[in-house]
């Protein structure tokens, strides 16, 4: 499991490939839209989480 | 904001520029360049995620998805990594780009009737920067 997230991560860093397409563009760009609503809404909750997270890494 | 803020993003827009010309040619951009974008975002997000600046963990939620999405394939990897590093080292031109990128691919479907179209997002990275850089330095020159 861990080995084969690493070689798609180190795939992915090392390809070169600088396309995009249509369809998938336009659903990341409303996905992250509602994520960002989402975010307005919820955000304070969310930020406190991850940093309190992050401090005890 | 800052006139280093101003100098850093007008670097960046060139560096932009560069890839997008690179893009637009052959559909490939340069590790050499692209690299060293992904690892300036993340080290940048990293320093503002222990300042606990609320704007970072924006980022990286984005970042989350966008990382998803390039490895089910639905970007290329230089398209992830220079929106990686936007999204760490200029949040509101990585906003911008997406967006650039959503409506092109949204144009480009009308406009070939393929939902499949590809498209040099790079390029668009390029010009939706550009014009975030215009803003900025209007805003500044203006205010």
């Amino acid at each position: 499991m861990f080995n084969s997230v690493f070689k798609a991560f180190k795939k992915l860093i090392l390809s070169k490939r600088g396309d995009d397409y249509g369809e998938k563009a336009v659903i990341l760009v409303l996905v992250v839209l509602a994520g960002v609503g989402a975010f307005a809404m919820f955000g304070g909750k969310v930020v406190e989480l991850i940093t309190s997270a992050a401090s005890g890494i | 904001m800052l006139w280093s803020d101003v100098l850093i993003h007008f670097a960046l827009v060139i560096i932009l520029t560069w890839m997008g010309i690179q893009d637009r040619r052959t559909r490939e951009v340069s590790n050499v360049l692209t690299i060293p974008m992904l690892a300036g975002g993340v080290v940048v997000m990293t320093i503002q995620l222990i300042a606990r600046d609320p704007s970072a963990v924006a980022s990286i939620l984005i970042i989350a998805v966008l990382t998803f999405a390039a490895l089910r394939g639905w970007m290329g990897g230089a398209d992830w990594k220079v929106l990686v590093g936007l999204f760490g080292l200029w949040p509101l031109a990585g906003f911008a780009s997406l967006a650039g990128a959503g409506l092109f691919g949204a144009g480009a479907i009308l406009w070939t009737r393929d939902r499949h179209v590809s498209f040099p997002a790079i390029y668009v990275f390029a010009v939706a920067s550009l014009l975030t850089f215009s803003a900025e330095v209007s805003i500044i020159a203006f205010s």
